[in-house]
C-alpha cells in the first residue's frame, strides 16, 4: 500500500476532509511508530504479524480449525486475559496495601470505604483469580479430552500442569493477604495439609508460614510469593508454554487425515 | 562399460532424516491470516471475560471479615474451595493417605500422562485407558470439592446447603 500512500499524499488537500485519519497515518512520526503497511492485503496483514511487537507473539497464518470457537473454546486464551485483569488489578490494591499485621487488615477496611475504585477493584481481583482457577481447571479438561497433549506436546501438558499448581499457589498466597477471620483460618486448614507430607512436612510448613503458625511472618512471605515470587514464575513459564503451542503448530494440525500418508501407517501397523 | 556422457550422474547433496520431511509437511499451508482472524476474535473474547468479571465484581463484593485472631475459632474452618477436596478427603482417611498418598499420587500420574498413554491416536476410543483414569480422577476431585465447599459445617458435619450455607468465597 505504499503506492496508494504516495498517491493520497499529492492527491489534494480534500482528501484529509473526507480521510481525516490519513493525514496522520502518512505522517512522519505516525509511520515511524508503526511500519507495516495497511493490513488489508496478504503482504499487509503479513507485515502487521512481523513488525508489531505484541502481534509477534502470533504466527502469521494459523490453522483454520483454530478460528472456530469450539476447537479450544479458547480457555487458554480466556486464562490469559484473567492473568493480565489480575496483574493490572494487583497492582492498583498494592499502591493502598502495607503487609504487617495488624495495618494489612485496616488497609483493606480502607481500601473499601475512601479509596477510589477501592472496593470495586478489590472485587474485580478476587473475582477474576476465582474465574481464573476454574477456567484453567477447564483449560486441563479441554486439553485432555481431544487429545491435545499427544506427541509431539507431551512437554507441553506437563508445563500446563506446573501452570495449574502456580495458579493454585498464587491463589491461595493471596487468600491470607486480607488478614480476616476468614483469610487466617483458611490458610491455618490448608498449611496444615501440607503438614502432613512425610519427614518435610513440618519443616516445609514451617519455611512456608516463617514459624510454627499463621503470624507476621507467613503475612509477609505470603506477600512476596503473591505479589513478587510466583508471578514472575508464571510469566516465563507461561511464555515457553504459548512459545510451544505455536511451534508446535496447534493441536489441529495432525488431526487432519493425510491421504497419502495412510496406506503407510495401515501397512506398518499389520506387519506389527 | 556406457561411454561417460551415457553415464548417469548423482551428486549427494544431503541427508534429511524422515521425521523432518514429516514435520515440513505438517505445516498448515491452507492457514487464515491471524490479522483478523484471530485477532479479531481474541479482542471479542477478551472484551466478554473483562465484561463478565466486572458484572460480577458489581454485583458481588468481596468477602472481610473481623481483624484476624488466631485465640477465636470459627464456627466452620474451611480450605479455599480448590483445597476443599483435600480437607474432604482427610475426613475419611489418615492423613498419610488422605493428605498425600492420593493427591501425591494423582498428580503424578497426571504430570506423567503423555508418556503413560500409549494408544494410537488422538481420538478417544484410541486411548480408552487413560480416559477412564482421567475421568475417574476428575468426578472424584469434583464430587469431593463439591461435598466439601457445599455439604460441610461445624465439626465437618453433614449440612444440606438449603439449611444453611457455609460456603465462603
Amino acid at each position: 500500500m505504499g503506492s496508494n500512500g504516495r498517491k493520497v499524499r499529492g492527491a489534494g488537500w480534500y482528501r484529509s476532509i473526507l480521510h481525516p485519519g490519513e493525514v496522520y497515518r502518512n505522517s512522519e512520526v505516525y509511520r515511524s511508530v508503526v511500519r507495516h503497511p495497511k493490513p488489508d492485503t496478504p503482504r499487509g496483514r503479513a507485515m502487521t504479524s512481523f513488525q508489531n511487537f505484541f502481534l509477534h507473539i502470533y504466527p502469521v497464518k494459523v490453522p483454520r480449525e483454530i478460528i472456530r470457537t469450539r476447537t479450544t473454546l479458547r480457555l487458554g486464551f480466556i486464562a490469559a486475559v484473567l492473568y493480565g485483569i489480575l496483574f493490572i488489578s494487583g497492582t492498583y490494591l498494592m499502591f493502598f496495601y502495607r503487609p504487617t499485621v495488624p495495618d494489612a487488615y485496616f488497609d483493606m477496611h480502607t481500601l473499601s470505604t475512601s479509596v477510589a475504585f477501592g472496593q470495586f477493584v478489590r472485587n474485580v481481583h478476587r473475582w477474576s483469580a476465582h474465574l481464573m482457577v476454574v477456567i484453567v481447571i477447564l483449560h486441563l479438561l479441554r486439553v485432555f479430552y481431544s487429545g491435545a497433549y499427544r506427541p509431539p506436546r507431551q512437554f507441553n501438558w506437563v508445563i500446563g500442569v506446573g501452570l495449574l499448581v502456580l495458579t493454585l499457589l498464587m491463589s491461595f498466597t493471596g487468600y491470607l493477604l486480607p488478614w480476616d477471620q476468614l483469610a487466617y483460618w483458611a490458610i491455618t486448614v490448608g498449611t496444615n495439609i501440607a503438614g502432613y507430607v512425610p519427614l518435610f512436612g513440618t519443616h516445609s510448613r514451617n519455611l512456608m508460614l516463617g514459624g510454627t503458625e499463621v503470624g507476621s511472618a507467613a503475612l509477609l512471605r505470603f506477600y512476596v510469593l503473591h505479589i513478587y515470587f510466583i508471578p514472575a514464575l508464571i510469566t516465563v513459564i507461561l511464555s515457553i508454554h504459548i512459545w510451544r503451542v505455536r511451534k508446535d503448530g496447534f493441536a489441529v494440525s495432525d488431526r487432519r487425515p493425510e491421504p497419502e500418508d495412510e496406506p503407510v501407517k495401515e501397512m506398518a501397523d499389520a506387519e506389527a | 562399460m556406457p561411454k561417460p556422457e551415457e553415464e548417469p550422474r548423482f551428486r549427494l547433496l544431503g541427508v534429511v532424516p524422515q521425521e523432518v520431511q514429516q514435520r515440513d509437511r505438517q505445516e498448515p499451508d491452507d492457514g487464515v491470516f491471524t490479522w483478523p482472524h484471530l485477532l479479531i476474535r481474541h479482542v471479542a473474547v477478551a472484551a466478554g471475560t473483562i465484561a463478565v468479571v466486572f458484572v460480577l465484581a458489581i454485583l458481588f463484593n468481596a468477602p472481610l471479615k473481623d481483624i484476624a485472631n488466631p485465640n477465636q475459632t470459627p464456627e466452620v474452618a474451611k480450605a479455599p474451595w480448590y483445597f476443599a477436596g483435600l480437607q474432604e478427603l482427610l475426613s475419611h482417611f489418615t492423613p498419610m493417605v488422605a493428605g498425600v498418598l492420593i493427591p501425591g499420587a494423582a498428580l503424578l500420574w497426571l504430570v506423567a500422562l503423555p508418556y503413560i498413554d500409549r494408544g494410537k491416536g488422538w481420538r478417544v476410543r484410541d486411548r480408552k485407558y487413560v480416559v477412564v483414569v482421567f475421568t475417574v480422577i476428575a468426578v472424584t476431585a469434583l464430587v469431593l470439592t463439591v461435598i466439601g465447599t457445599f455439604f460441610r459445617g461445624p465439626a465437618w458435619s453433614w449440612v444440606w446447603p438449603w439449611q444453611h450455607m457455609y460456603a465462603e468465597p
